[in-house]
C-alpha cells in the first residue's frame, strides 16, 4: 500500500450474474496527479468507476481505500455490506454495520471526498446552472427548516457563501455568463464543463471523470485538458480520468492504468505505455 | 394511423372512413355488452340505445378527427401539440410588477371576508351563501391543504404516493382518539398533529423509500389500505365502521360555540353579544383553516428555494446524479414524505372537527386518487396550480349537481388527458434567479 | 390444529392462488416489457366478471341450458371482449405517453382505472351482481365432521387455470409472436432495429394479459357467483403482490407467487383472523419489496448508471 496515494484499489472484483466483469484489479492513484484509465471498449473501465464511486458493490475481498479529509475511508464498508460472522461477537462492528446498512450508500463516498461525472451527462436539466451547483453544495448549506422559513442570518450567510463558491467555479470553467440559464439548454460542451464544475462544488479531493472529452471538438478538448491540468496544479486535485482520446491522455496524464478483459494489463507512465508491446497488442490485435 | 399521411397533405376520404369504421367496431365491442346489456338479477335489461349513441359519437368523431388531422391545419395542430408537450422551463425575471404584489393580499382579504358576507347576506352568493356555503368552502380549503401536502411528495420530490389518505386518516383519528382516550381537546391535538403525522410518515416511509417509482406507488397504496382496514377492524379503539365523534371546536379554549356553552366555557355568542347562529363555529373553522392554508403556502414558497426543496426537485430529475453529489436520497425523500404527511395530518384534524365525526369510509383509495388528480391538474409542482385545482375540483361538483355521479369518471378522463396533453400542468414551470455580488451575474439578473 | 381444516384451507388457497396467478401474469408481462405497473389491470379483471355474467344471462334468454356449452361460449365471449379492453387501455393510456416522464403513464393508468370503475358502476349499477350456480356438486374426502370438501367448480378453476397457462406458455415459447415478445422484453430498442414492430408487441402483451385476467374473471364468477364494480382494486393489488412474490417479469414466478399467496392468505384467514386477511396480503407485499424485491424466481436488477 502506497501511503502517498489518495486512492488504493486492491483485489477489486465484481460479477454480474455469471459473468466476471472485473477480476482482481490493483492500482493506486497518487495525490495531486492525473491518472488515466484506458483500455479497449468493454474492458471494464466504467465498471471500475462505478465500484469506486459506490454505485456497484465490489465482490468479496475488494478493498478500496480513499485517504482524504485527513483520514482513511473504507469505500466498500460505506455501502452497507452484508453481515459477517465475526460481527456477531463484536458489538461495535455490528452497530457500525447496521448504521451503514440503514444510512450508508453512494452518497457517503462523495462526502468522503470523491466526486465523479458521468459518461452521458446527468445534469438537472430543468434547473438553472447555479441551482445545479447549489444542489452539489447541499451538505455545506444551512438545512434547518425553521431557519430557512424565517430566513435567519446564518441561513442567508450560508446561501451567500454557496453562491460565491458556485460563481468561483463557474468562472473557472468559463460558464459565468450562463449562471441563470437552464442547464438543459446549454450547448453540449458547456454541459460537459458544467458537470465537472458541479462535481467540484462538492469539495472533492479526488475527481473521477468518465470520458469528459467525448463529443467535444478539438478546440474544446484542448481547453478542457488545460482546465484539468489547472485543477491539479492550482487546486491540488487528484484526477482519475477515463478517456478514449489518446492525444489528450498522453498530454495530460502523469500515470496510466491500462485495463483489458477486466484485468490490469499495464500500469506506468505515458512513455512506458506507448512503448509497451502488451498494450499495443491489446489495442491493435496480435499479428 | 394518420401519421403516415402527415407529410403528403392529401386528404383521403377512404382512410377517414376506414379509421371511423374500425373505431366504431371497437366501440361497439366495448360498449355493446357493458353499456347495452344491463344486469338485473339473473336477467338482462336492454339499454342498447345508449350504447349505439356512444358508438355513433365515436364513429363520427373519429371520422372528422381523421379528416381534420389529414388537412394542413390538422397537421400544423399536431405539430403544435407535440411542441406544447415539451416543457420549456424559464428562469424568473426579477419582477417589479406592483399589480402582482398587491394580488396576494387582495385574495387573502377577499377570502377572509367571504364567510361574513355568506353569513350576513347569504342570497348574494347563491349556492355558496349561508352555513352550507361555508361548509363547502371549508371542504375546498381542506382539499387545498391536502393538495399542497401531496404536491410536495408527488410534484416536487417525484414520489407517487397513492396512500396519502393514510395521513389524512391519521390526523382525523388522532383527534377523535386523542379526545376519547387521552382527553385532549381540539387545540392540543391541532398543535401536535403535524409532528405526530410526520412521525407516522417517517415510520411508514423509511423502509420503503429506497424503492423506485412504480413499486413505491403500489406500496403506498398498500399502506393507505392497511390503515383503513385497521381503522375498520380495530373496533375496541376506533369503533370500526360506526365511527367516532370529534371534540367541539372552542374559541381558543376560552369560549364555546354551543348554544348553552359547554365544559364551563361561556357561549361565544353571549360573550360577544351576538344572536346565536350555528354558522359561527364554521366561520371560525374557516378562518383558522384559511390562516393555515396561507401559512402552508408561505412555507411551501420558501421550501422550494431552500436546500431541501432544491434537493427534492433534483432528486425528481436525476436520482443517480444526486447520490453522486453526496445527497442521501433516502433521507431527502423521507423529508418530503414527512412534510407532506404533516400537512395531511393537519388537514385530517380539520376534517374531523368540521364533520364532528369520522369513520373509515371517508378514507378510501378514491380519496387518495382525488388528491392525486388535484396535484396532476395543478401541474405537479406548482403550488398556485394545485390551489386553484383543489378549489375548482371541489366547487365544480357543487355547481353541477346533476353531474355529481360522473365526478370520478371525469377525474379519470382528466388524469389521462392531462398526462397526454400537458404532463407538467397548465402552469409553466419557472426557476428562481439567483443574484450574487459577482458582477457578471448582477448584470444578467 | 385440525388436519382436515388445514387441508381444506390449502385447497381453498390453491383455488384462490390460481386466480391470483392468472391475473398476476398480466402484471408480470406488462412490467417485463415496458417496466411499468398496469394499474388498470385489476379493473380489466372486474370488467371480465361483468362480461361473463352478461354472457350467461344472454345465453339463458336463448334458452340454452347445457352447462358445458354455456361455459365454453362464455369463455370465448369474455376473453375476446376483455382483450379488446386491454388493447384499448394500451392505446389510450400508454401509447401516447411513450417517451414521456416516468410518472406520466402511472398517473394515466390510475386515471384509466378510476374511469373503468366508474364506467361500470354507472352503466351496470353499484349493487352486487350474481350468476346462477352452473357447476354443481362436490367431492368429499373423509368421514363424519372431519372431511375435506372440493367442489367441482373449484376443480374446474384449477384445471382451467393450468390449461390457460399452458396455452400461454406455448404462445410465448413456441410461436414467432412469442419469440418477438421475448426479444422485445430483453431489449426494446434492439428488437425495434431488427424489424420487430414493438408497438404491436406491446399491444399483444396487453391483450394476452387481459385474456388471462378474463379467464380469471370467468372462473371466479362461476365459483363464487357474486361480484361488484370494486373487486378489481383489492384483487388487483393482491395479484400484483403475487407477481412480485414470484419475481416480477417471470411467468412461472407469477403462477408460483399466486399459489403461495393464495395458500398463505387462506391459512391466515382460517387459523388467525379473517378480518385482517387483506392487511396480511398488503404487509406481505411491503415485506417482500423491502427484503427481496426480486422475488422467488426473479433476477436482481442491476442499476444502470
Amino acid at each position: 500500500m502506497d501511503n502517498n496515494a489518495i486512492l488504493n484499489v486492491a483485489h477489486l472484483n465484481i460479477k454480474f450474474g455469471g459473468i466476471i466483469a472485473l477480476k482482481d484489479i490493483n492500482f493506486h492513484v497518487p495525490r495531486a496527479s492525473i491518472t488515466a484509465l484506458i483500455g479497449p471498449n468493454g474492458a471494464g473501465k466504467t465498471t471500475v468507476f462505478n465500484c469506486l464511486t459506490g454505485f456497484y458493490k465490489g465482490g468479496p475481498g475488494s478493498k478500496l481505500t480513499l485517504s482524504s479529509k485527513n483520514k482513511s475511508n473504507n469505500l466498500v464498508e460505506m455501502l452497507g455490506e452484508g453481515f459477517k460472522l465475526q460481527d456477531f461477537i463484536n458489538p461495535p462492528a455490528f452497530v457500525k454495520r447496521i448504521y451503514f446498512k440503514m444510512f450508508g450508500g453512494t452518497h457517503l463516498v462523495c462526502r468522503a471526498g470523491l466526486a465523479r461525472t458521468f459518461q452521458n451527462n446527468r445534469l438537472f436539466e430543468e434547473m438553472s446552472v447555479v441551482e445545479n451547483l447549489l444542489v452539489a453544495q447541499h451538505m455545506s448549506l444551512e438545512k434547518s427548516l425553521l431557519k430557512g422559513v424565517f430566513q435567519t442570518k446564518d441561513y442567508l450567510e450560508s446561501q451567500e457563501r454557496a453562491l460565491d463558491k458556485a460563481h468561483d467555479w463557474l468562472k473557472f470553467f468559463k460558464l459565468d455568463k450562463r449562471a441563470n440559464d437552464i442547464a438543459g439548454e446549454l450547448p453540449y460542451g458547456e454541459q460537459k464543463r458544467l458537470e465537472i464544475a458541479r462535481a467540484m462544488c462538492t469539495s472533492p479531493e479526488l475527481l473521477c471523470l468518465d470520458e469528459p472529452a467525448a463529443g467535444l471538438n478539438p478546440a474544446e478538448s484542448a481547453e478542457l485538458s488545460e482546465l484539468i491540468i489547472r485543477l491539479r496544479d492550482e487546486h491540488r486535485i487528484s484526477v482519475l480520468i477515463i478517456e478514449h482520446d489518446m492525444h489528450l491522455v498522453m498530454k495530460i496524464a502523469d500515470h496510466i492504468v491500462v485495463l483489458n478483459y477486466g484485468e490490469v494489463l499495464f500500469d506506468g507512465t505515458p512513455a512506458e505505455v506507448r512503448n509497451s508491446s502488451k498494450v499495443i497488442d491489446a489495442y491493435l490485435g496480435k499479428e | 394511423m394518420n401519421t403516415s399521411n402527415i407529410h403528403s397533405h392529401k386528404v383521403s376520404l377512404r382512410l377517414a372512413i376506414t379509421d371511423a369504421l374500425v373505431a366504431g367496431l371497437i366501440a361497439l365491442v366495448l360498449f355493446g355488452p357493458i353499456v347495452g346489456l344491463v344486469l338485473d338479477g339473473y336477467e338482462l335489461r336492454n339499454n342498447m340505445g345508449v350504447a349505439f349513441i356512444f358508438v355513433a359519437i365515436i364513429t363520427t368523431g373519429r371520422f372528422f378527427a381523421s379528416l381534420f388531422f389529414q388537412s394542413p391545419i390538422g397537421v400544423r395542430f399536431l405539430e403544435k401539440f407535440a411542441r406544447g408537450r415539451k416543457v420549456r422551463v424559464t428562469v424568473a425575471q426579477a419582477s417589479t410588477n406592483k399589480f402582482k404584489k398587491l394580488l396576494l393580499p387582495a385574495i387573502f382579504l377577499a377570502a377572509l371576508s367571504y364567510p361574513v358576507i355568506a353569513h350576513v347576506a347569504p342570497d348574494l352568493l347563491g349556492v355558496f351563501g349561508g352555513k352550507y356555503g361555508i361548509t363547502i368552502m371549508i371542504l375546498a380549503l381542506i382539499y387545498v391543504l391536502l393538495g399542497l401536502g401531496l404536491n410536495i411528495v408527488v410534484g416536487l420530490a417525484g414520489l407517487l404516493d397513492l396512500g396519502y389518505v393514510a395521513f389524512y386518516a391519521i390526523g382525523a383519528y388522532w383527534l377523535t382518539i386523542g379526545y376519547a382516550e387521552l382527553g385532549l381537546g381540539f387545540w392540543s391535538v391541532l398543535i401536535i398533529s403535524p409532528i405526530f403525522a410526520a412521525g407516522c410518515g417517517a415510520i411508514l416511509g423509511f423502509p420503503v423509500l429506497r424503492m423506485h417509482g412504480d413499486y413505491l406507488a403500489i406500496v403506498t397504496l398498500g399502506f393507505g389500505e392497511i390503515i383503513r382496514l385497521v381503522l375498520n377492524n380495530w373496533t375496541s379503539l376506533t369503533r370500526g365502521p360506526n365511527g367516532m365523534s370529534a371534540p367541539d371546536v372552542t374559541f381558543f379554549n376560552m369560549l364555546s360555540f354551543n348554544k348553552r356553552g359547554a365544559d364551563n366555557l361561556q357561549p361565544f355568542h353571549e360573550f360577544f353579544g351576538l344572536e346565536y347562529s350555528s354558522s359561527f363555529q364554521f366561520i371560525y373553522i374557516y378562518w383558522l383553516l384559511l390562516i393555515v392554508v396561507f401559512l402552508v403556502l408561505y412555507i411551501n414558497h420558501r421550501l422550494v428555494q431552500m436546500p431541501v426543496g432544491r434537493a427534492w426537485e433534483a432528486l425528481r430529475e436525476d436520482e443517480i446524479a444526486c447520490r453522486s453529489l453526496g445527497l442521501n436520497h433516502v433521507l431527502v425523500k423521507l423529508s418530503a414524505f414527512m412534510i407532506g404527511a404533516s400537512v395531511g395530518g393537519v388537514a385530517g384534524v380539520f376534517f374531523a372537527s368540521y364533520q364532528g365525526f369520522v369513520n373509515p369510509s371517508s378514507f378510501t383509495f378514491l380519496e387518495s386518487a382525488l388528491i392525486v388528480a388535484i396535484v396532476v391538474l395543478g401541474g405537479l409542482g406548482s403550488a398556485l396550480g394545485v390551489t386553484i385545482a383543489a378549489i375548482v375540483l371541489t366547487l365544480l361538483p357543487e355547481l353541477l349537481r346533476e353531474f355529481s355521479d360522473y365526478r370520478v369518471l371525469m377525474f379519470g378522463i382528466l388524469m389521462i388527458v392531462m398526462m397526454i396533453w400537458r404532463p407538467r400542468g397548465l402552469v409553466k414551470p419557472v426557476r428562481p434567479a439567483f443574484e450574487s455580488d459577482k458582477e457578471q451575474v448582477k448584470q444578467k439578473a | 390444529m385440525d388436519l382436515h381444516i388445514f387441508i381444506q384451507q390449502l385447497v381453498n388457497g390453491l383455488v384462490l392462488g390460481s386466480v391470483y396467478g392468472l391475473i398476476a401474469i398480466g402484471y408480470t408481462m406488462v412490467y417485463g416489457i415496458i417496466g411499468m405497473i398496469n394499474f388498470a389491470h385489476g379493473d380489466v379483471y372486474m370488467v371480465s366478471a361483468y362480461l361473463s355474467a352478461i354472457a350467461i344471462a344472454l345465453l339463458s334468454i336463448f334458452g340454452i341450458a347445457s352447462a358445458p356449452f354455456i361455459i365454453f361460449v362464455v369463455l370465448i365471449f369474455t376473453i375476446i371482449i376483455t382483450s379488446c379492453y386491454g388493447w384499448t387501455i394500451e392505446r389510450v393510456a400508454y401509447r401516447p405517453l411513450r417517451g414521456s416522464t416516468r410518472l406520466a403513464p402511472l398517473i394515466s393508468a390510475i386515471g384509466m382505472s378510476l374511469f373503468l370503475q366508474n364506467y361500470v358502476q354507472l352503466s351496470q349499477g353499484a349493487s352486487t351482481q350474481g350468476v346462477p350456480n352452473l357447476i354443481k356438486g362436490n367431492l368429499r374426502i373423509g368421514e363424519g365432521n372431519d372431511f375435506v370438501q372440493i367442489t367441482y367448480a373449484q376443480g374446474f378453476i384449477v384445471i382451467s387455470a393450468i390449461f390457460g397457462m399452458l396455452i400461454l406458455n406455448f404462445i410465448i415459447q413456441k410461436t414467432s409472436m412469442g419469440r418477438q415478445c421475448r426479444a422485445t422484453q430483453q431489449d426494446r430498442t434492439m428488437a425495434g432495429l431488427l424489424g420487430i414492430n414493438t408497438d404491436r408487441i406491446i399491444s399483444t402483451v396487453f391483450v394476452l394479459g387481459s385474456a388471462m385476467a378474463a379467464l380469471a374473471g370467468v372462473l371466479v364468477t362461476l365459483n363464487y357467483g357474486t361480484f361488484d364494480f370494486y373487486i378489481g382494486f383489492i384483487t388487483g393489488v393482491k395479484a400484483f403482490t403475487a407477481a412480485v412474490l414470484g419475481g416480477i417479469g417471470s411467468l412461472p414466478g407469477a403462477i408460483l407467487g399466486g399459489i403461495v399467496l393464495g395458500m398463505s392468505e387462506s391459512l391466515f384467514s382460517g387459523f388467525i383472523n379473517t378480518d385482517y386477511k387483506d392487511v396480511f396480503a398488503f404487509c406481505l407485499l411491503v415485506l417482500i419489496l423491502i427484503f427481496r424485491p426480486s422475488g422467488i424466481l426473479g433476477k436482481p436488477e442491476v442499476e444502470k448508471v
